[in-house]
C-alpha cells in the first residue's frame, strides 16, 4: 500500500508514532488490542444487565410477554434497520480512511451522525409515548395489563435502563464522531493515520451489536 | 520492510462490506418474520440463534476481527465468554426454596 | 513528601532523572510518564490511606468501651462505612497496581513507557474525581449502609449520601479499569526483545493476572452501583422487593466482582513477594512457572466463589456448596505459592534487609489470613462464623497482613529506584517489626472475640462484657499498628529529602528495572534493552559474586524489534 514509511526503533519521531512505541505496526496492534480489551469491559458492563433481564424474564415470562406488546415492533425494526445502516457506513468510513481518502471519509462519518442522530430522534419518541401512558417506573407508574404491576415495572426498568444506557453511548458515539468528523475536515494531524476513525468504528459497532440482541429481547418477545 | 501492516492493513473490499450488510438485514426480516411464528421455546432459541449470527458478521467483517491477529481474537472472545459465566448464577435461583415467589 | 521536587540538592544530582527535569506543576498535572504517574498516586493514595486509617483508630476507640460511650449508633455506622468504602476502593485496590505497578511494569518489561500513557493519566484524574465524590459524601453527611452498599437498605431506606459514596465507588473503578487495560496490552505488546512471558519477572505475572480481573470484574459493579443509583433516584428498581425484585441479585453482582477484587488487591502484593523473596534470598524463585500460573489460576478462580459471601443471605444450599467447594480448591494456587516462596528460601542465601522482613511477616499472616478463610469457605462453619468479628479479622489478614505486608514490603524495595535515595535500615526493620506485631495484637484478638459471638458492625456488646479485653486488647495492638504505619512515613520522606544517594542497583537484584540509573530518566532505558536470561538469574551470580551488574553480552547490530504475542 506504501502509505506507511518505514520505521525503525531510532526514526520513531514521525508523527504518527508516540514515543513509546517502536514503530507504526506495533502502535496500531496496540491501538486495536487496547480497545477491544476496552470493549471487554463494555461487554461486562451490559452483561449485567443482559443476565439481569434473563433472570427476570425467565421468573417474570407472563407479564413481561404481556408489558413487551406495550412497544412499537414497527419503531423498533426502523431503529434496528438505522443502526445497521450506520455500522455499514461506519465500516464504509474506516476503509476510506485507510485508503487515505478524506472527502469520502468525512462523507461516511457525517452519514453515521445522520443515522446516528435519527436513532436518538425515534427513541424519543418511544420514550415521551412511554412516558405519557405511564409505562415508566417510578411514582407515576400505571399498569392497566393482566398480570402483576410490580413485575411489568421491573420490565419497563429493565427497558429503560438496558435501552438508556445502550442510547448513552449512542450519544458519546455521536459527540466522538462530530470531533472525529471536525478533525478530518480540519486535516488534524491525529487523523493523519487511520486508526482513530479504525478504534472509533469498534467501539460503533459494539454498541451495534448491543442492540442488535436488545431488539429481540424487548421487542420479538415469544409467548411464555 | 517486513511490517506487518502490510497484510493486515490493506483495506477490505467493498463488496465484503456490501454483503455482510445484506446478510445483516435478511436476518432482521428473518428474525421479525419467525417472532410471528409461534414455535414454542423454539422461538427464543431461534431469535438468539440469529442474533449472535448477526453479532459475529458485525464481529468478524465490520470490526476485522478476521483478519486481526490472534491476540485480538483472544481478547474478543475473552469478554463473551466471561460474560457467560454469570450465568452460573442462576444455578442459585433454580435451587432456591420458594419463598413468595421466589 | 511534596509533589515539587525543589528540595533536591542540586549538587548530588546531576543526572537528569524523571523527576527533576522540570519542576512546575504542570509537568506533573499534565505529565504522561508512569512513573511520574506513580508518584501522584502514591501521594493521593497515601493521603486516603490516612483518612481511612483515622476511621478505624475511631471505631477502635469506640470499641474499648461495652456501651459505646463515643459515637451515636448512625455515627458509628458511617465512621465504619467510610473505613471501608476509602480503604477498598481507594487504597487497596490502587495501592500497588497504580503505585508500584505503574511505576514497575515498563521497567521490568523494558518499554519507554506504558502504552497509552494519556489514558494512564485519565486513570489518576479519574481516581480523585472518585475521591472528590467519596470526601463529599463524608462531608456532607457521611454514609451508613456499610462498604458493601446492600440492597434494599442502600437503594430504598438510606438517609445518607449513599449516591456520592457510589459515584466515589464508580470513579475510582474505572480508574484501575483504565490501569488494567493500559498494563494487558502494555505486557502483551511492549515486552523488550528477549523478553519471553518465561522470562517475565512473577510481578509482571501477578499484573497481568490483576489486570484481567480488574478489566473483567470491575464493570460489573459499576453498572451494579449504577442501578442502585438509578433506584434511588430515578426509581427504576431492579433489586426493589415491592415490586417483586430481587435484592439478593444485587449481593450476587456485587461480590461477583468484590470477591476477585480482593484478588486485585493479593495478587500484586504476592507479585511483590515472589520478586523480594527471590532477591533477599539470593535464589531463582523455586517453580518459576507454577507460581506465574498459579497467580492465573487465582484470577480465574477467584471469579467462582462469589457466593460464599452469601451463605446466609438466602442463597440456594445447593449453589452454595458448590461456592464452598470451589472457594477451597482456591487455597491450592494459594498454597502453592507459599510452599513455593518457602522452597526459595530454602537453602538460600538469606539476608534480613527491611524488604525481607516485610516478606517474612507477609508470609505469617497471609498464611493465618488463608487458613482462617477455610473456616470460612466452608458452609457450615460459616453459619457460626458469619458476620462476626472472625470474619473481620480474617479478611484483615488477608487484605491487609496480605497487601500492606506486601505493598510496604515492595515500596520498601523500590524506594531506592523510584527516589534515588537510602532510607535507614534501622528504622525500616523497627517499623516491619512493629507492623507485624501490632497487626496480630490487633486481629488476633478479633479471631477469639469473633469465635465467641461478637457481630461485626456493632459497638454495644454490655450484654457479653466478658468481650471487652479482647477489644481492648485490640486497641492496644493498632496503636502499634499505628506506629508502625507511621514510621515509614516519616524516614522515607527524610530519606527522599535528604537520604544517601542509592545506586541503581542497591540490593544487587537481577531484572531491567535495576539496570537503569536510580531514579531512571523519563524514557527509561537509553536504549532498548535485549534480554537473554531468565529472570533471577542468581545462582550465576553467587559464584561471581563481582560482576552482577554487568550488561547483557549479546547486542545485535540490526534494530531490536518488540517481542511481540
Amino acid at each position: 500500500m506504501g502509505v506507511h514509511t518505514a520505521h525503525n526503533a531510532e526514526s520513531s519521531d514521525h508523527a504518527a508514532v508516540s514515543h513509546q512505541f517502536e514503530d507504526i505496526g506495533q502502535q496500531n496492534e496496540i491501538y486495536i488490542v487496547g480497545m477491544w480489551t476496552f470493549l471487554v469491559t463494555e461487554i461486562m458492563f451490559f452483561g449485567v444487565l443482559f443476565f439481569a433481564y434473563v433472570l427476570y424474564r425467565w421468573k417474570f415470562g407472563d407479564v413481561f410477554y404481556e408489558a413487551h406488546k406495550v412497544l412499537n415492533v414497527r419503531l423498533g425494526f426502523i431503529n434496528t434497520t438505522v443502526l445497521l445502516t450506520s455500522s455499514l457506513f461506519m465500516a464504509l468510513g474506516v476503509r476510506s480512511a485507510m485508503l487515505k481518502n478524506r472527502k469520502m471519509t468525512l462523507f461516511w462519518l457525517i452519514s453515521v451522525i445522520v443515522c446516528a442522530f435519527a436513532f436518538m430522534v425515534i427513541k424519543y419518541f418511544e420514550y415521551s409515548a412511554k412516558i405519557a401512558a405511564h409505562e415508566i417506573p417510578g411514582p407515576f407508574f400505571q399498569w392497566h395489563g393482566p398480570g402483576s404491576a410490580g413485575q411489568a415495572e421491573i420490565f419497563f426498568s429493565l427497558y429503560f435502563a438496558m435501552t438508556g444506557l445502550h442510547g448513552i453511548h449512542v450519544l458519546i458515539g455521536i459527540i466522538t464522531l462530530g470531533i472525529l468528523a471536525w478533525m478530518v475536515a480540519v486535516k488534524h494531524k491525529a487523523v493523519d493515520d487511520y486508526m482513530p476513525i479504525e478504534m472509533f468504528g469498534l467501539y460503533w459497532h459494539f454498541v451495534d451489536i448491543v442492540w442488535i440482541f436488545l431488539f429481540p429481547l424487548f421487542y420479538l418477545m415469544p409467548h411464555g | 520492510m517486513d511490517h506487518s501492516e502490510n497484510q493486515a492493513h490493506h483495506a477490505p473490499p467493498l463488496k465484503m462490506f456490501i454483503a455482510t450488510f445484506s446478510f445483516l438485514l435478511v436476518m432482521l426480516w428473518l428474525t421479525v418474520a419467525v417472532s410471528y411464528v409461534n414455535l414454542g421455546p423454539l422461538n427464543n432459541v431461534v431469535a438468539m440463534t440469529i442474533a449472535v449470527a448477526k453479532m459475529m458478521a458485525v464481529i468478524l467483517y465490520f470490526m476485522g476481527v478476521k483478519a486481526g491477529s490472534k491476540l485480538v481474537w483472544f481478547w474478543a472472545a475473552a469478554g463473551f465468554i466471561w460474560f457467560l459465566l454469570m450465568f452460573f448464577t442462576l444455578g442459585d435461583y433454580m435451587f432456591r426454596p420458594n419463598v413468595v415467589g421466589w | 513528601m511534596k509533589e515539587e521536587t525543589n528540595s533536591m540538592p542540586a549538587h548530588d544530582a546531576p543526572q537528569v532523572n524523571y523527576l527533576n527535569w522540570s519542576h512546575t506543576v504542570k509537568s506533573w498535572l499534565l505529565t504522561g510518564d508512569h512513573k511520574r504517574i506513580a508518584m501522584l498516586y502514591l501521594i493521593s493514595v497515601s493521603a486516603f490511606f490516612l483518612v481511612g486509617s483515622a476511621a478505624a483508630g475511631l471505631i477502635r476507640l469506640e470499641l474499648t468501651s461495652p456501651r459505646g460511650v463515643l459515637l451515636e449508633n448512625e455515627t458509628y455506622n458511617k465512621i465504619f462505612t467510610m473505613h471501608g468504602v476509602v480503604m477498598v476502593f481507594f487504597f487497596l485496590i490502587p495501592a500497588i497496581p497504580a503505585i508500584l505497578g505503574n511505576f514497575l511494569v515498563p521497567l521490568m518489561i523494558g518499554a519507554r513507557d506504558l502504552a497509552f500513557p494519556r489514558l494512564n493519566l485519565l486513570s489518576w484524574y479519574v481516581y480523585m474525581a472518585g475521591g472528590v465524590c467519596a470526601v463529599i459524601a463524608m462531608m456532607t453527611g457521611g454514609v451508613d449502609t456499610g462498604w458493601t452498599f446492600y440492597t434494599p437498605y442502600s437503594s430504598m431506606y438510606s438517609k445518607s449520601q449513599v449516591v456520592w459514596a457510589i459515584c466515589g465507588a464508580f470513579f475510582a473503578g474505572f480508574s484501575s479499569i483504565f490501569t488494567g487495560i493500559n498494563f494487558i496490552v502494555t505486557i502483551h505488546k511492549m515486552r523488550a526483545p528477549g523478553l519471553t512471558w518465561f522470562r517475565l519477572p512473577l510481578f509482571v505475572w501477578a499484573q497481568y493476572a490483576t489486570s484481567v480481573i480488574m478489566i473483567l470484574g470491575t464493570p460489573v459493579i459499576a453498572i451494579t452501583l449504577l442501578l442502585v443509583v438509578v433506584e434511588r433516584t430515578l426509581h427504576i428498581g431492579i433489586f426493589d422487593p415491592k415490586l417483586g425484585g430481587d435484592p439478593v441479585l444485587f449481593q450476587h453482582l456485587f461480590w461477583f466482582y468484590s470477591h476477585p477484587a480482593v484478588y486485585i488487591m493479593i495478587l500484586p502484593s504476592m507479585g511483590v513477594i515472589s520478586e523480594l523473596m527471590a532477591c533477599f534470598s539470593r535464589k531463582r524463585v523455586f517453580g518459576y512457572s507454577f507460581v506465574a500460573f498459579s497467580s492465573l489460576a487465582i484470577a480465574a478462580l477467584g471469579f467462582l466463589v462469589w457466593g460464599h459471601h452469601m451463605f446466609v443471605s438466602s442463597q440456594s444450599m445447593y449453589q452454595g456448596m458448590v461456592f464452598s467447594i470451589i472457594s477451597t480448591v482456591v487455597a491450592v494456587p494459594s498454597a502453592i505459592k507459599v510452599f513455593n516462596w518457602t522452597a526459595t528460601m530454602y537453602k538460600g542465601s538469606i539476608r534480613l534487609e527491611t524488604p525481607m522482613y516485610y516478606a517474612l511477616g507477609f508470609l505469617g499472616l497471609f498464611l493465618i489470613g488463608g487458613l482462617t478463610g477455610l473456616y470460612l469457605s466452608s458452609m457450615a462453619t460459616d453459619i457460626h462464623l458469619h458476620d462476626t468479628y472472625f470474619v473481620v479479622a480474617h479478611f484483615h489478614y488477608v487484605m491487609v497482613g496480605g497487601t500492606i505486608m506486601g505493598y510496604l514490603g515492595g515500596l520498601h524495595f523500590w524506594w531506592p529506584k523510584m527516589t534515588g535515595r537510602l532510607y535507614s535500615e534501622f528504622w525500616g526493620r523497627l517499623s516491619a517489626i512493629l507492623v507485624f506485631l501490632g497487626f496480630n495484637a490487633t486481629f488476633m484478638p478479633q479471631f477469639v472475640v469473633g469465635y465467641l459471638g461478637m457481630p461485626r458492625r456493632y459497638h454495644y456488646y454490655y450484654l457479653m462484657p466478658e468481650f471487652q479485653i479482647w477489644h481492648v486488647l485490640s486497641s492496644f495492638g493498632s496503636i502499634l499498628l499505628a506506629v508502625g504505619f507511621m514510621l515509614p512515613a516519616f524516614y522515607l520522606t527524610w530519606s527522599y529529602l535528604k537520604g544517601p544517594k542509592a545506586g541503581p542497583n542497591p540490593w544487587n537484584a537481577t531484572g531491567l528495572e535495576w539496570t537503569t540509573q536510580s531514579p531512571p530518566m523519563s524514557h527509561n532505558f537509553d536504549e532498548p534493552p535485549i534480554v537473554t536470561e531468565e529472570a533471577y538469574a542468581y545462582d550465576a551470580e553467587a559464584e561471581e559474586a563481582e560482576d552482577i551488574e554487568e550488561a547483557p553480552a549479546a547486542k545485535p547490530a540490526h534494530a531490536p524489534k518488540p517481542a511481540g504475542g
